[in-house]
């Protein structure tokens, strides 16, 4: 029987995941659009972040507040490693954009397996802060009070985003040439060291994300390659650099994840997702946006 | 084919015919597994090497291969025929194979990849809420091996030990014979005219959707041979085979043996499954280096820079 609180927890639950999601492909989406590479090691750096959250916060200190700058600064660490170790150099070369593809599910298979030897292959738990754990009373409603501040932290965190890019000159420019990004080095623009801040910042936002999300989802090895395919629906969904259009694709899509799973079983909620990530391709074999971009 | 060549085939051929004549159980099993590997990476071959799709959707095609024998010999009817078996699985796969590759024919580059990318997705998803309660969801299918064939009194078993390496090892000559002659007949070079400019082949003529569609099925057919032979080999499937991973191990052999050549993906597959099997417990650190490596450095792969190797001592 289909109660209208059900309906609303359900909304409420693709809400929060979608403000989280919205974080995680944000980064991966600009860089896409920036340098063509389709980073398949993100969804290892928003597990990184949730491993190293969990670490920090679990066994070492009890502060969230630490825990959190700490995930960010390490995950822009690992993105930073990443971009010179492997992105950078293949860049310098002209290679095409399906090697940087291959050359990063190389390094998603590394980042993965090293969380296994280090913290093991079975699920951790990271605790609610206390201050967000229960609910809040709406009239008969009971909200879940974490998912809520998830919500919040995560609508500051897009704001900050909202402002470097459309505010601050760097942004801007980031932003024109994923646009044309041929025009834009033609006018002086450092495209690759304009993606290494693009790339780090994507890296240090999908570490937030996998810490925020960590107390609600247990903490294990294939959180990242779970959370990947949804990211790459949102992005092609919402058009390779579009801050807007990522935010509303990774509502839409978590949401009818969410709605759709009151009906039906989870996973088959959740092949309607991908089932409509082939129906974009097919009517728009270039994405939403249609560019035919550096993408082929 | 000049004498040293011949030479060098033909020992190498009496190597893999008398491999179960002195190796262990446990080595004849890695070089069953590497053949297989073998045959489903050449079928890769004929869309990443030679067409220029990079597909990570031929777990699909592989793993329903293996599933269908589970279906068919477990779950429903119960056949358990292996010429039946395997002709439905070569069927699926070319049926799947269309599919994917009219799926991917709508796009190119990375966009084609997310489209296979998400047809595997698709698949795994199905193999594991199994709506239709015919692949046991999560927990998979186990007991694939037919019974041995009685051929008038005396039994023949192809399904296991020695005798699957045998089968697999003839079905592997005849696939690189068939996917050689494929790549080196006509239709064979439009798919290399593909991968190099597909709109001039376009502006010439050839509907190139149509024959991205032909090369994805032929590769589905031989990517769902070497899925039945892994079902009979392990005697058991769960649905991680049709996972996009396993795509990607694909991609990962065929890029460090060297796209395109038919031998490179055979390499690679004998090294990754010799690093799997025999270099402890690190494989896949070891693994993903070496990968990681020959993409930024090697970009032909380890058969292409042997090619050079060859070339250099020959002058």
């Amino acid at each position: 029987m289909l109660s209208l609180e059900l309906l609303l927890i359900q909304i409420i639950n693709g809400l929060f995941i979608g403000f989280v999601f919205t974080l995680v492909a944000l980064g991966l989406s600009i860089v896409m659009g920036l340098l063509g590479v389709v980073n398949f090691a993100h969804g290892a750096l928003y597990m990184l972040g949730a491993y190293v959250g969990y670490t920090l916060i679990c066994l070492l200190s009890q502060n969230y507040v630490l825990g959190f700058i700490s995930v960010v600064f390490a995950c822009a660490g690992a993105g930073l490693i990443i971009f010179l170790a492997i992105v950078k150099p293949l860049k310098s070369k002209g290679r095409p954009p399906l090697d940087f593809l291959i050359a990063l599910i190389g390094v998603n298979m590394i980042m993965e397996e090293s969380i296994k030897s280090i913290w093991g292959a079975e699920p951790k738990y990271l605790p609610i802060p206390q201050i967000f754990s229960g609910q809040i009373a709406f009239g008969s409603l009971l909200l879940p009070k974490y998912q809520l501040c998830i919500i919040a932290i995560s609508s500051v965190v897009l704001l900050l985003i909202y402002y470097f890019f459309y505010k601050t000159d760097v942004g801007i420019r980031s932003l024109a040439s994923v646009e044309d990004p041929e025009t834009a080095s033609l006018q002086g623009v450092n495209l690759t060291r304009l993606g290494l801040l693009i790339f780090v910042i994507g890296a240090a936002v999908a570490g937030a994300g996998g810490i925020l999300i960590g107390p609600i989802f247990s903490v294990t090895p294939t959180m990242g390659i779970e959370v990947l395919g949804l990211i790459f629906v949102i992005v092609i969904f919402g058009g390779l650099g579009s801050l807007e259009g990522t935010f509303l694709a990774s509502i839409l899509i978590c949401e009818i994840r969410s709605l759709g799973s009151i009906f039906l079983p989870e996973t088959l909620a959740e092949m309607l997702v991908y089932c409509l990530l082939l129906l974009i391709l097919i009517t728009r074999p270039r994405g939403i946006k249609g560019y035919a971009g550096i993408l082929e | 084919m000049s004498g040293t060549h011949a030479i060098i085939l033909s020992l190498f051929l009496c190597f893999l015919f008398t491999i179960p004549l002195f190796g262990t159980r446990f080595f004849t099993y890695t070089i069953t597994c590497a053949l297989i590997w073998g045959i489903l990476v050449m079928a890769y071959d004929l869309i990443c090497g030679y067409t220029g799709i990079v597909s990570l959707g031929h777990s699909v095609l592989y793993g329903m291969g293996a599933y269908s024998v589970g279906i068919l010999s477990v779950m429903i009817l119960k056949v358990t025929n292996p010429l039946i078996l395997i002709l439905s699985a070569i069927a699926l796969g070319a049926f799947l194979g269309l599919i994917l590759g009219f799926l991917c024919s709508f796009s190119r580059g990375v966009y084609a990849l997310l489209v296979s990318f998400a047809f595997a997705q698709i698949f795994w998803l199905f193999v594991m809420a199994d709506p239709l309660h015919i692949t046991n969801g999560e927990s998979g299918i186990t007991g694939l091996r037919p019974p041995p064939l009685n051929l008038g009194g005396f039994t023949l078993d192809l399904f296991r030990g020695n005798g699957l390496y045998y089968l697999v090892l003839i079905v592997f000559l005849i696939s690189y014979t068939l996917i050689r002659m494929i790549t080196n007949s006509q239709f064979g070079f439009i798919l290399k005219g593909i991968k190099e400019n597909e709109d001039r082949l376009r502006s010439l003529g050839y509907d190139t959707r149509q024959y991205k569609m032909l090369a994805f099925t032929l590769s589905g057919i031989f990517s769902a041979i070497a899925g039945v032979l892994t079902a009979f080999l392990e005697n058991a499937i769960s649905p991680g085979i049709v996972h996009w991973i396993t795509g990607a191990q694909i991609l990962l052999m065929e890029i460090l043996g060297g796209q395109g050549t038919l031998i490179g993906p055979v390499i690679g597959s004998f090294l990754v499954t010799f690093l799997k099997f025999w270099s402890g417990e690190n494989w896949v650190y070891y693994l993903a280096s070496l990968y990681i490596l020959v993409v930024m450095f090697l970009p032909r792969g380890l058969w292409g820079v042997l090619q050079d190797l060859l070339a250099k001592l020959r002058k």
